[in-house]
């Protein structure tokens, strides 16, 4: 079941990271030729003129963005973790439903197989097809990243693995989220709903402190690229909290599954 | 003699919609059950309920001695289902689903496959998607049978074969019960319940209104009566008729279940220029049980 999983799920996978990695790739391409002398003055005159909150929204006023790699740190960051969550949230909203809105969960349920035994094939081909996917963007930007001269690897690394974090949170929100629907059209419109709608609280978040609890509650709060920059580690509280909201809506998708009716 | 299944008080209801009501069922080993009604009136339901793809209200569903239930789900491991609309994963070919089909049974289904593909003559190089109804029907028939399951539930099984393919498909099921297997067999279509089924229970609006064996349907006290005649009003009021086929002008065509012998002496007194009476086919006495 398992191996049948993976090899449906896999176009979707090949084109989630060549999306990925094509913007990527071509930034890097571009960007060198981008950066000169003169274009680094008008770029620096731009940035005093923006206001400190937008430019803390890209990170662009703790990092340069004169290498490849501080724009990585940057705009690269918001990509990376904008794709990979709609990926991830479309992913885990379809994965399980899917059967229900073809009507096959008729053809597999037929079969002696558990319910449990269906959520957990979806769940560990989800699991492992967001790995891959990050694994594949990682090795691709190590590649085209690890040559330049302010190129730090530890930084590089969590950066580029700590959004698992996010993926795997909307991977099992929308999972669980899923449960509740026949049909997987709305859910499709609500992964990508939440990611931005997820995005923009924590950029709203950024415009002040009095509006600081909205980002507080992002889901993309939980994998700041920001405290990665300033302290050099992850942020463990919301490492912590991010694997016990995962764990909560898998076991909920489970409860929820079990429950559940199949019409038809 | 053993149950194959036995149902007890199943209660489904689908909040305003309606769903079954204190279905009872009890199917003995080796026998082809048919299971009748219109569409609508709850098949489909029990069936789910049966396969557990949805949760009863009430009551109790035992096959071979054990509940159905979600972690129960072994019982399929002898369970053949066909369900009335065939949905399968369209981006396979025939033959890897019926592949992926058998890898999850205990047994090995190549042998039993291999003779059902062949006499069904399916195509199992085309994609699902390439299949018209027929043939997804006929792949259904394979899927239901391949792993030679002792239980065997069909809803709707024949619509969409061609004839000579539901001929083909009635030898099958012949053949499965001369094996020893228990047929449950879910039809609206009453000739060929009559057909192939020894007992059949008849639904209608969500509960069980008839359990016979198929002959004593046959034979039930009901015949259809033909009269024509001027006075048709008046005739219909003193026989007291319930169930009218059709009434024109001076025809009138009903079922007629009470004792012949009085019908005879009342309408002796009317006018009459044609009179027939006739034993009723079950299309009939379907219709008697849902007029």
């Amino acid at each position: 079941m398992l191996k049948r999983e993976l090899k449906i799920n896999l176009k979707s996978l090949i084109i989630w990271s060549i999306t990925l990695i094509l913007i990527y790739i071509l930034i890097y391409a571009i960007y060198p030729n981008l950066i000169t002398e003169e274009s680094r003055g008008a770029l620096e005159q731009m940035m005093n003129s923006m206001p400190k909150e937008i430019l803390a929204n890209f990170n662009m006023d703790i990092v340069g963005i004169e290498t490849v790699f501080g724009w990585f740190k940057t705009e690269g960051y918001i990509f990376l973790t904008l794709i990979g969550g709609i990926y991830s949230a479309i992913l885990g909203g379809t994965i399980l439903l899917k059967e229900e809105n073809d009507k096959t969960i008729e053809f597999l349920y037929s079969k002696p197989v558990s319910r449990n035994k269906i959520v957990t094939s979806k769940i560990l081909c989800g699991v492992i097809n967001i790995f891959i996917f990050t694994t594949i963007v990682t090795v691709i930007n190590w590649i085209s990243l690890s040559n330049g001269e302010d190129f730090d690897t530890k930084q590089f690394l969590m950066i580029s693995i700590l959004p698992i974090l996010l993926y795997y949170m909307l991977f099992f929100i929308m999972l669980f989220i899923s449960t509740f629907f026949k049909k997987t059209k709305p859910v499709m419109s609500l992964s990508i709903g939440i990611v931005f709608l997820s995005y923009f609280m924590q950029i709203i978040g950024n415009m002040g402190e009095n509006v600081k609890i909205i980002k507080d509650i992002s889901l993309f709060e939980f994998v700041s690229s920001r405290y990665i920059i300033l302290n050099n580690a992850i942020d463990m509280k919301y490492v912590y909290i991010g694997i016990g909201i995962i764990a909560l809506t898998m076991l909920g998708t489970y409860f929820r599954y079990n429950r559940k009716e199949f019409l038809g | 003699m053993e149950n194959t299944i036995e149902i007890k008080n199943l209660t489904k209801s689908y909040g305003k919609q309606r769903g079954i009501e204190n279905i009872n069922l009890e199917i003995p080993k080796g026998i082809v059950y048919g299971f009748i009604g219109p569409n609508g009136a709850g098949k489909s339901t029990t069936i789910k309920c049966i396969m557990n793809m949805i949760r009863k209200n009430s009551g109790e569903i035992i096959i071979n001695g054990k509940k159905v239930e979600n972690k129960n789900y072994e019982v399929k491991q002898e369970i053949g289902y066909l369900p009335s609309e065939i949905h399968l994963y369209e981006d396979l070919t025939v033959k890897k689903l019926l592949k992926y089909s058998a890898s999850f049974y205990k047994k090995d289904c190549t042998q039993k496959t291999e003779k059902l593909v062949k006499r069904l003559e399916i195509d199992i190089n085309k994609k699902i998607e390439e299949l018209s109804l027929g043939n997804l029907k006929k792949v259904g028939i394979t899927l239901a049978l391949m792993h030679n399951p002792q239980f065997i539930i069909m809803d709707e099984a024949t619509s969409g074969l061609d004839p000579l393919m539901q001929e083909e498909f009635y030898k099958i099921l012949e053949e499965e019960k001369a094996e020893g297997k228990t047929i449950f067999f879910s039809s609206h279509i009453l000739n060929e319940v009559k057909r192939i089924c020894d007992k059949v229970a008849i639904i209608k609006e969500g509960k069980i209104v008839k359990i016979e064996n198929i002959e004593s349907l046959e034979d039930t006290n009901i015949v259809k009566v033909k009269i024509e005649t001027e006075e048709i009003e008046k005739l219909e009021k003193e026989l007291e008729i319930e169930q009218v086929i059709t009434k024109k002008e001076n025809k009138i065509e009903f079922l007629y279940s009470k004792e012949i012998n009085s019908l005879i002496e009342k309408i002796s007194k009317y006018k009459i220029s044609k009179l027939l009476i006739q034993e009723i086919d079950i299309e009939e006495i379907f219709i008697h049980y849902y007029k």
